[in-house]
């Protein structure tokens, strides 16, 4: 299968001295949805920052469907779609403003954003509140609206940086849902997440980030049978979390 | 030309942005003025002077606006909303520079 995104020896040392990651090489396969999992500081948005052109590597190169994200970042945001971790929405504006603004901003006429914007609205069921501002909104629905400006134009590309912190199980699980429909319509997606049942229910392949290195990327049968293959878990059926603590702790 | 409508786009987002707060903005930009050249009147023995407001008026916009203009892209700097702008394909000519972060 063809890789839509190709991170090699990916490094990023801040000037303060800290690697923030630490030579990381990996393909993200099309259609495929990769969850990066690791506790606070392992690197997952640093990783992220860089794959999405928002910040310059130290080392390395990132390929996305085959064009170099440093020397031409401006043509990777135009088939990608990010959801970063810290973003607020403008709270004077209805859903449907933010909506168009942004399909405008990624160079449709007005017709070809008016299209995309009921595309995305009824993707992630915002229609009843499409004419409700930001400011009115739970924070569930305001991460909604930002999914929906990723997903606008449909690139084949998304990176979603912990979409679903802070959300109640219900968004969480709506939001799920939208990304498993993407997953089938073909989307290469990267997630990062703490939630480790995200990464169990949605996730192809996983990978664990610790300290700015990829310690484990495999799909979750492929992290029990090296778990296992260590002799430090003997059940059949270990869970992600088991297996998660096993990487994250370097005993493996 | 992509530049042009992308900086008219960027314009239109903060008009409709600050629609609710344009009354204040407004009125600041006269009861500021307007209550420092009473306060002058009242202590010196001149009349007051209908150019001394009109400048005080827009000086007090002018200065108001660049705070404004300071404070908001400092917030949205911090709160992610320019993120979210630069994430977008801006035209290519605005993009780099704006991006103070890139290299932290």
């Amino acid at each position: 299968m063809p890789a839509a995104i190709r991170i090699r020896g990916l490094s990023k040392r801040y000037r303060s001295g800290i690697l923030a990651t630490a030579n990381l090489t990996l393909d993200v396969y099309e259609g495929e949805l990769l969850a990066l999992l690791g506790p606070n500081g392992s690197g997952k948005t640093t990783l992220v920052r860089q794959v999405t052109t928002e910040m310059r590597p130290s080392e390395g190169s990132v390929e996305i469907m085959g064009i170099d994200a440093i020397r031409h970042g401006q043509r990777v945001k135009q088939i990608i779609g990010v959801v970063p971790q810290e973003a607020e929405l403008f709270e004077h504006l209805t859903v449907e403003q933010h909506l168009f603004y942004f399909a405008l901003f990624r160079g449709m006429d007005r017709p070809g954003a008016r299209r995309c914007v009921e595309s995305a609205i009824d993707e992630l069921l915002l229609g009843e509140r499409r004419k409700d501002v930001i400011k009115h909104l739970s924070s569930g629905l305001k991460r909604r609206v930002l999914v929906a400006i990723a997903l606008l134009s449909d690139p084949p590309v998304l990176v979603l940086d912990e979409p679903t912190t802070g959300l109640d199980p219900e968004s969480r699980r709506a939001l799920w849902q939208v990304l498993l429909e993407r997953k089938r319509r073909g989307s290469t997606m990267i997630l990062t997440t703490h939630y480790l049942e995200e990464a169990e229910v949605l996730a192809d392949r996983i990978g664990i980030l610790s300290h700015g290195k990829l310690v484990a990327l495999g799909t979750l049968s492929e992290l029990r049978r090296k778990v296992r293959g260590s002799g430090l878990l003997d059940g059949s059926e270990e869970g992600l979390m088991e297996v998660y603590f096993r990487f994250v702790e370097e005993k493996v | 030309m992509k530049f042009i409508r992308d900086v008219m786009l960027v314009f239109w987002l903060y008009v409709q942005e600050s629609r609710s707060c344009i009354g204040y903005f407004l009125l600041s930009a006269v009861l500021l003025p307007g209550g420092l050249l009473l306060f002058t009147t009242g202590v010196s023995e001149g009349r007051p002077s209908l150019r001394l407001l009109a400048g005080s008026m827009l000086f007090a916009l002018s200065m108001l606006s660049i705070m404004g203009l300071g404070s908001t892209l400092l917030e949205d700097r911090f709160r992610g909303r320019l993120k979210l702008i630069l994430m977008s394909s801006l035209a290519l000519v605005l993009w780099p520079r704006l991006l103070p972060w890139r290299d932290e």
